[in-house]
């Protein structure tokens, strides 16, 4: 039963074990019906009831679909929320740079006042550290705190490291995990709160700017709901996005901004290449390779990925040359591979713009005029340069046959936060 | 612009002089390089039960007397089975929409009986995958067959699913058309269709075929 507290199930997701329900048990119509239109109550989503309708007389959400389906002839459970014991959970002993730790004090003090606020924070700049005092603030008065990401990777690298920086149990929730446990922090991908109602005292939404979250009107409902009626929201970014800015300047939300990187020196400002004939692109790795850094390549889709491997092998016979997509399956294997300098170039799609970090690495964005590659995408590419000490510098080029918007937006972006940074 | 209910990506709508002059509504569900994925039944199959890759008949039909013709389309692949996954067991309803095309120049014209679910699942998937495919591609139907619930079929093994009762029930004392169509998703063992038409047949009923999408 304690794993109802704050959470929004269907019936198949109660299970068997909780027959008969507790007696005070809310229970919710799963769907509402206003004209022409049927609302999902756990995704907010509205659908035409002309498409959405079953052979029964019923309708169905598809939209959150994937967490099993919500009915109009079905319930929803829940139960409210209940306090946690009070307990001193941070382990970590590290001590953040002046500018990190101004960051981390106005989070604290966002917790004290429930307010919402968005950490606008370079790539690189040490984001993690600094939520750490505003979660233990949280959980040491007795409050539920969730980390939410859009992306799995990114959640199970947050879980590896929170379970060594904090002495409390975390519950880790994406499409494949474990089933949830009842613990004061919970870190999770971001449908996931959608099974969540009014449950969190501090909801922390790390990469906002990243697909499937970025715009997406329902899991903007799922933050909204998964958060107590006074709660903290807040949401971290390398990029910001219209919605968000748009809450900006109404005042619904406070940015705070970090431009500077952990180790003080400059975002690697990507160089845009003009790349046809393709020949363009093998004589600049093959500069590349003299140094001896590792090369980072982005190619848009898979399958050009795999073909321009194939060729690069071809081509650089010395090399060792890896691939990864979201259907590799030894993928991780191959990250730590690339990481540990068994293989000195790694082709990679999309799946490896953020959360990664690869120490002095160059990068390469193949194709960047692509649809998929957008400002937020180029900006967190371009962010995987320079991110350790030893070498804070790198090459990021965008290979292209024609300057799009987005690649002239992200190298903006980037310049302005390298200016804001105090740096010319 | 809608987008592939399996793959996400955006659907370019290719829209012919005749749709527009006929104000016809081509809204695809899947795109064209998942639809590639489903992978269609070579010439090579048994004249029979359409078993694929077999020359002549199959050791199986070899054994019946007086077989009943089976048509199919696809090979019940892995990404068929994706599909279904989607369709049938998380309940994306929106999915029977993927073979309107196929379906009506495979079966206009026919007297079709869908093979039937029972009470209990129709109400707990919320429809019957087979009647959705055809009131998607607008095709009549003759719904005079109906199922009492019984272990569901994938939890059985071949044996079991072969020496079982029949299932199925004619609910209606009208006299059948001459000759009909029986219409399920998928042909795996043949039990399934075999039950139907041992009732249609007994119903006198002399000319019976049946149809799957998937083998």
């Amino acid at each position: 039963m304690e794993n109802l507290f704050g959470r929004l199930l269907t019936q198949q997701e109660l299970g068997p074990d909780m027959s008969p329900l507790p007696k005070d048990v809310i229970q919710l119509a799963g769907m509402a019906i206003t004209g022409k239109n049927v609302i999902c109550k756990r995704c907010g989503t509205a659908s035409s009831c002309q498409t959405v309708r079953l052979e029964i007389p019923a309708y169905f959400c598809p939209e959150c679909l994937q967490l099993g389906r919500v009915r109009s002839d079905e319930l929803l459970y829940h139960l409210p929320q209940q306090p946690f014991p009070r307990i001193d959970a941070l382990l970590w002993t590290g001590t953040l740079t002046p500018y990190q730790a101004d960051i981390s004090k106005q989070l604290v003090q966002a917790v004290d006042q429930k307010k919402q606020i968005l950490v606008h924070a370079v790539t690189g700049a040490g984001k993690t550290e600094m939520i750490y005092a505003a979660i233990s603030r949280s959980i040491a008065s007795g409050g539920a705190v969730c980390i939410a990401t859009p992306r799995t990777d990114v959640a199970r690298e947050l879980y590896t490291r929170l379970t060594k920086d904090f002495a409390v149990s975390i519950s880790l929730l994406h499409a494949d995990s474990p089933p949830y446990f009842r613990t004061p922090l919970v870190i999770s991908t971001t449908h996931q709160l959608l099974r969540f109602k009014e449950a969190f005292d501090l909801l922390i939404i790390d990469e906002v700017d990243a697909f499937p979250f970025a715009d997406n009107p329902a899991l903007y409902y799922a933050a909204k709901h998964a958060q107590k009626t006074e709660a903290t929201l807040v949401y971290l970014t390398a990029t910001s996005t219209d919605t968000l800015d748009k809450h900006v300047s109404s005042g619904l939300l406070k940015r705070i901004t970090l431009s500077r990187r952990f180790h003080g020196h400059p975002l690697v400002v990507p160089k845009p290449i003009f790349s046809y004939p393709e020949k363009i692109i093998y004589r600049h790795i093959q500069k590349q390779r003299k140094s001896g850094f590792p090369l980072l390549l982005f190619a848009p889709v898979i399958r050009f990925g795999q073909s321009f491997t194939a060729q690069l092998s071809k081509l650089f016979p010395h090399e060792k040359i890896g691939f990864v997509a979201s259907t590799t399956e030894n993928r991780s294997e191959i990250i730590s591979q690339f990481r540990e300098g068994e293989l000195t170039i790694l082709v990679s799609t999309t799946i490896l713009e953020r959360g990664v970090t690869f120490p002095k690495v160059d990068v390469f964005v193949l194709e960047s005029q692509h649809r998929l590659f957008t400002a937020s995408s180029l900006i967190q590419i371009a962010g995987r340069a320079g991110r350790s000490i030893e070498r804070p510098t790198g090459l990021v080029y965008f290979f292209h046959n024609g300057l799009t918007k987005q690649m002239s937006r992200a190298i903006s972006d980037i310049r302005k936060m390298n200016r804001l940074g105090g740096f010319s | 612009m809608n987008s592939c209910l399996l793959c996400a990506t955006p659907i370019r709508v290719r829209l012919s002089f005749s749709d527009i002059f006929l104000s016809r509504q081509t809204q695809q569900v899947i795109c064209q390089s998942c639809f590639m994925q489903f992978e269609y039944i070579s010439n090579r199959h048994c004249e029979v039960c359409y078993k694929p890759d077999i020359s002549g008949v199959c050791q199986d039909c070899k054994l019946i007397t007086n077989p009943v013709m089976h048509h199919a389309i696809f090979h019940y692949n892995d990404f068929a089975k994706t599909y279904f996954k989607q369709y049938k067991f998380n309940g994306d309803f929106r999915l029977r929409a993927a073979f309107n095309q196929i379906l009506r120049l495979n079966l206009k014209g026919q007297q079709i009986i869908p093979i039937p679910v029972s009470a209990e699942r129709l109400q707990s998937r919320g429809f019957n995958q087979v009647t959705g495919f055809l009131s998607s591609a607008n095709l009549p139907y003759l719904p005079i067959l109906s199922k009492i619930e019984t272990e569901h079929q994938s939890h059985k093994t071949r044996v079991a699913r072969l020496s079982t009762d029949n299932p199925f029930r004619l609910n209606t004392s009208s006299k059948l058309p001459d000759s009909v169509l029986i219409f399920d998703d998928i042909y795996t063992t043949g039990t399934t269709l075999k039950h139907a038409i041992a009732i249609i047949k007994n119903a006198g009923c002399p000319r019976v075929s049946t149809f799957s999408l998937f083998r």
